[in-house]
């Protein structure tokens, strides 16, 4: 094992059993997290990039198990903690969940209890995972609202979800992720309910937090603008599968699947023409629950090899230390 | 919450206001009135009551007078003097008919609901968080079992089991030796010991009605983003329910209560009918036959003060379980 792993992620499969059958929502996934890194997990609509991440707090929907791998957490490299064998109400998880690794989710109007005041929820946590005060904890709060930028942040912490804009609540989230100083922060497309603008900003408070905290983060999103921005490493999924994973260099300027190929394309070019359509890949998606042998881009992919692509699951080919591909093609390539 | 509390009250009071213009319409709308009826009553025992005798009672009672002045002033005695008019039929004032019967209704009331919350809750807490256990299926179908069963029918079977098992007489709301005794403690106790049977009735279908919409709000929150949020900053166990879910869950409770209140109510005469509580149920039918109007109209005005108040209660303790509806926001 590195030294410079964080958490490490082997083999991971996590299925729903459903009333429909078995769903294979993530299916062998492997990669670790650096520490003091950002890792991109870019895909389509689902192809289990939540799934994934709520895996990794153990906060999976009751109808879903990890049915294989490992997740360890070296945040003391002698003594692991391996959070996919921990039993459910095992206070080592609930010390990982807000402490060690938290969590901001796509929708912040959703996440926060409208019940509760946002400084109730920031206080809670930091009562549960510091030994600070009620006065010291909600101290510790107002100063996290400035400096995630929230203006008038001793007014803001009595105030409700709902009584700030979209950008302010996920800035309210964010400090709330941060506040018990964690060493990874998952963050599940942050960006997508907020415009351009905000985006930019959200963005941009993230890359500051993460120089000040010294922590990794597991960037997800569709958006693979946004990722380029954000992510040292990127994972490419596709339906519970890693397909493609490299540097953002080697993702971006030397794209080697043709899903990552296509996902590329697939991005409106600067200047492009205003209304001309977003190139979306073209071809029938295997719903949920079909089972498709061999690579399960086989039936979108222009370069699919017939009688082997769709037949037998593509080996791994390593172009780099980095760079790793799943692809029969490109493994055809080389000989 | 003060601004908020204020308005509901003005609301509350104007609601008040025509409630009772409509029950004084109520009691005015059947052909003639209380000397008719009187008359009536005479003469079907062999009497001849003669016209002047009827028009003497007619001015004795203010019944010559328009009907707007009669209502103003039946409201101004309320308002003014809490008189709530007289009963023509017992010849003496409604409030000293009826005093006793709307207290011992209140008790009712109040005890039943207090029953249904007591019960409801920790079962529908419990129901939702073991979904599709043994417990959970069995309360369901006691929950299904208390809805279908007719009330009365309800009250007759307790009525039959407690005097066939404990030998005491349910029915009534006093053992005999209490019966006529000055009050006290152990008349209370006495009180408590009769009228619990009828609470009890009444408060079964509300009970099965709490727990499913207890039940099915609470495994609507439990799924949603913002508990899993708190699960994810490491909240966990009892205190995650209990905080989240739970609170959340009590808003429709709180919602509903007023509603709760009123279909506690008018449950209550045909209960108290069978259990022969004296419950303001029969005394009601008496006095709309005789048109005895103003007893009528106290009796009436008392039940609707009754849900209006419910309801009142319901949004105020909604406002402080609610932030969104304490400042204004729309859901
Ligand atoms: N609670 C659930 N119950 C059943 N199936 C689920 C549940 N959550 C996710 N899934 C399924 O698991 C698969 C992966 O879903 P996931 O949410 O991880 O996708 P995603 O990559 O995050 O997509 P998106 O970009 O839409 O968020 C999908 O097929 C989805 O339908
Ligand atoms: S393995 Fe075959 S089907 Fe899959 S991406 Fe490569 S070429 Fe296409
Ligand atoms: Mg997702």
């Amino acid at each position: 094992m590195d030294e410079k792993t964080l958490l490490e992620v082997k083999d991971l499969s996590v299925y729903f059993n459903l009333r429909e059958g078995v769903l294979k929502a993530v299916d062998g996934v492997s990669f670790n997290v650096d520490r003091n890194s950002t890792v991109g997990i870019v895909g389509e609509s689902g192809s289990g990039k939540s799934v994934t991440a709520q895996a990794f707090m153990r906060i999976l929907p009751e109808t879903a198990e990890i049915k294989t791998g490992e997740i360890n957490y070296y945040k003391d490299p002698d003594n692991p903690i391996k959070i996919h064998a921990l039993p459910d109400r095992s206070p080592i998880l609930s010390n990982i969940r807000g402490k060690e690794i938290s969590m901001i989710f796509q929708e912040p109007m959703s996440a926060f209890s409208p019940l509760h005041t946002i400084g109730h929820q920031m206080i809670e946590c930091l009562m549960l995972h510091t030994p600070m005060t009620k006065q010291e904890a909600r101290e510790r709060s107002i100063e996290m609202l400035a400096k995630v930028g929230i203006s008038n942040p001793d007014k803001r912490i009595d105030q409700y979800s709902f009584e700030l804009s979209g950008g302010m609540r996920q800035r309210a989230m964010i400090a709330i992720a941060l506040s018990t100083n964690p060493s990874i922060v998952i963050a599940d497309e942050p960006t997508t309910s907020l415009d351009v603008t905000i985006q930019a900003q959200i963005l941009k408070l993230m890359k500051d937090m993460q120089e000040e905290f010294n922590m990794s983060i597991i960037f997800i999103t569709h958006n693979l603008g946004v990722i380029a921005q954000m992510a040292d490493m990127i994972q490419v999924m596709y339906l519970g599968k890693i397909m493609e994973a490299g540097t953002a260099e080697e993702i971006f300027y030397e794209p080697r699947h043709p899903y990552t190929i296509n996902l590329l394309k697939a991005i409106p070019k600067i200047g492009s023409h205003v209304n001309s359509r977003l190139e979306a890949i073209p071809g029938q998606i295997p719903g949920p629950f079909d089972v498709q042998k061999g690579c399960k881009f086989c039936t979108r992919c222009p370069s699919m090899i017939k009688g082997l692509c769709d037949l037998r699951t593509p080996d791994i080919k390593k172009y780099s230390d980095t760079h790793s591909v799943y692809c029969w093609r490109c493994l055809e390539q080389e000989k | 919450m003060v601004n908020f509390i204020l308005k509901k009250l003005l609301s509350t009071l104007i609601t008040i206001f025509f409630v009772s213009i409509v029950v004084f319409i109520i009691i005015e709308l059947p052909p003639g009135d209380f000397t008719d009826s009187f008359a009536a009553g005479r003469s079907d025992q062999g009497e001849v009551v003669s016209k002047a005798e009827i028009e003497n009672m007619r001015a004795l009672y203010g019944l010559d007078r328009p009907v707007h002045e009669r209502y103003f002033k039946w409201i101004w005695g309320i308002v003014s003097r809490g008189d709530f008019g007289i009963s023509f039929r017992y010849k003496s004032p409604v409030l000293f008919v009826i005093g006793e019967r709307i207290s011992f209704t209140t008790y009712l009331a109040l005890l039943t609901m207090l029953f249904t919350y007591l019960i409801a809750i920790p079962i529908g807490i419990y129901s939702a968080m073991r979904q599709y256990t043994l417990g959970d299926y069995f309360f369901t179908f006691a929950g299904y079992l208390g809805l279908s069963i007719p009330s009365f029918l309800l009250a007759l079977l307790l009525l039959y089991f407690s005097t066939k098992y404990t030998h005491t007489t349910v029915g009534g709301l006093f053992s005999p030796e209490f019966k006529n005794a000055a009050w006290s403690m152990a008349k209370v106790v006495d009180m408590l010991k009769h009228i619990w049977v009828a609470a009890v009735v009444l408060a079964v279908a509300g009970t099965a009605k709490v727990i499913r919409t207890l039940r099915a709000t609470l495994l609507d929150e439990k799924s949603k983003l913002y508990v899993t949020a708190a699960k994810a900053r490491g909240v966990s166990g009892n205190a995650l329910i209990m905080k989240y879910p739970v609170r959340a869950a009590m808003n429709p409770i709180a919602s509903t209560l007023g509603w709760e209140l009123s279909y506690v109510i008018s449950g209550s005469p045909i209960v108290a009918v069978v259990l022969s509580i004296p419950d303001m149920g029969p005394l009601y039918l008496t006095a709309l036959l005789s048109q005895d109007m103003y007893l009528a109209g106290t009796l009436l005005i008392f039940m609707s003060l009754m849900t209006i108040i419910g309801t009142f209660v319901s949004d105020i303790l909604l406002a402080i379980l609610d932030p969104r509806i304490r400042l204004g926001i729309k859901i």
